[in-house]
């Protein structure tokens, strides 16, 4: 298939890594964003790569992270419901944002 | 094939039954033991490729699916979220930080109070309601329905499974025990078998003795009977030439000579 569409990551050794985790990034590491320096923070963001195929891989994985996180536990409670409907109504939120904009009270605001 | 068979016919079933039932388990497994077999070669395939000597189970150890959802504040926020402004800011960061946000998003009117914006509150009031009203019997109802699931399809089977296994392994392990056995049946059969043959050697040894001897009576008999017979005659011809060669004359004498003797012992025995 062209671009590793339906391979695993060319990281990925199932000698070293065991069985394969959709929810794992199997590249070199690099440091977490929660533990990123303020003034580092653009560096970080030139260092990740924006080849649609790696947003592609990107997203899946924190699809996959978050689902096994919320989802895929013995007994699942009702945040995994909160964050879909949360994110959803935010999706549509800035979706429909240029319609809700002549809602606004005030004129200027900056 | 030829059990099956017999079975089907009927004509020796009551004896075959029992003895079938006994060997169902070796038969079951020796019939699907190419499969097994392929079960068994992929299981280690498997194992070498994921277990083996390069394996880092440090950084990267087996997935284990977690009892519950990580903690949560406020219903759905992780509690890990806070845990991050707690290390920076203490306790009241993370509120300060949202409630920033909020008032920051609704004075700018970056999210608009609208027609819609009662949709909001109301929606998650109900929602917020009805989760604290149904949600543990919700909870429970669930976690029921997972434990039976779990029961019924993956404990249960399993159980079911090694139960199997484990008769089969202790009917082969018997039936192994059984052929082990054989060897000294067969051992026995054959001393058996020799002790027959040594003893119909030997019958036949006396037989063989006792026809020697019976033949070597009869020549006895024979040259025993022929020497008496030879003797007889022998003596019967002497006697009788003798008595035919004795003249009247000389039987007189002899007559008279006893006659004589007698007369001699009569005077002996009076005196």
């Amino acid at each position: 298939m062209p671009l590793g569409i339906g391979e695993y990551p060319p990281e990925y050794n199932p000698k070293v890594h065991g069985q394969y985790s959709p929810a794992r990034y199997y590249g070199k590491p690099d440091t977490k964003l929660a533990d990123v320096k303020l003034g580092q923070l653009g560096d970080w963001f030139t260092r990740r790569s924006y080849n649609p195929m790696a947003v592609f891989r990107a997203t899946g994985r924190a699809y996959w992270r978050w689902a096994e996180k919320w989802m895929m536990v013995k007994k699942p409670s009702v945040a995994p419901v909160c964050h879909v409907i949360l994110g959803l109504s935010l999706f549509y939120y800035i979706q429909l944002y240029s319609f809700v904009r002549y809602h606004r009270h005030t004129k200027y605001h900056w | 094939m030829l059990s099956r068979l017999a079975l089907r016919g009927g004509a020796f079933t009551p004896v075959l039954r029992s003895e079938l039932q006994k060997r169902a388990a070796i038969v079951v497994v020796s019939r699907s033991s190419s499969g097994t077999n392929k079960v068994i070669e992929d299981w280690d395939r498997a194992n070498k490729l994921y277990y083996g000597p390069e394996r880092d189970m440090k950084n990267f150890p087996p997935p284990v699916q977690s009892e519950t959802p990580p903690p949560v504040r406020m219903g759905c926020i992780p509690d890990s979220w806070f845990q991050f402004f707690y290390e920076k800011t203490g306790v009241t960061g993370p509120y300060v930080f949202g409630l920033g946000t909020l008032t920051f998003l609704l004075s700018k009117e970056i999210w608009v109070i609208e027609h819609g914006f009662m949709e909001f509150i109301t929606f998650w009031a109900m929602f917020t309601i009805l989760t604290k009203k149904l949600g543990p019997g919700m909870a429970k109802y669930f976690d029921s329905q997972t434990e039976s699931w779990r029961a019924k399809y993956w404990d249960g089977p399993m159980t079911e499974n090694k139960k199997t296994a484990d008769t089969s392994v202790a009917e082969i392990e018997k039936a192994i025990w059984r052929e082990d056995g054989q060897k000294y049946l067969f051992e026995a059969k054959k001393e058996n078998v020799d002790l027959q043959l040594e003893a119909i050697y030997r019958q036949r040894l006396a037989e063989v003795s006792q026809a020697i001897k019976s033949r070597l009576n009869y020549q006895m008999d024979v040259e025993g009977t022929k020497r008496r017979f030879e003797q007889k005659h022998m003596v019967n011809w002497i006697v009788d030439s003798v008595v035919k060669g004795i003249t009247p004359d000389q039987e007189k004498q002899a007559l008279l000579k006893c006659i004589e003797d007698l007369n001699k012992l009569s005077t002996k025995a009076v005196a």
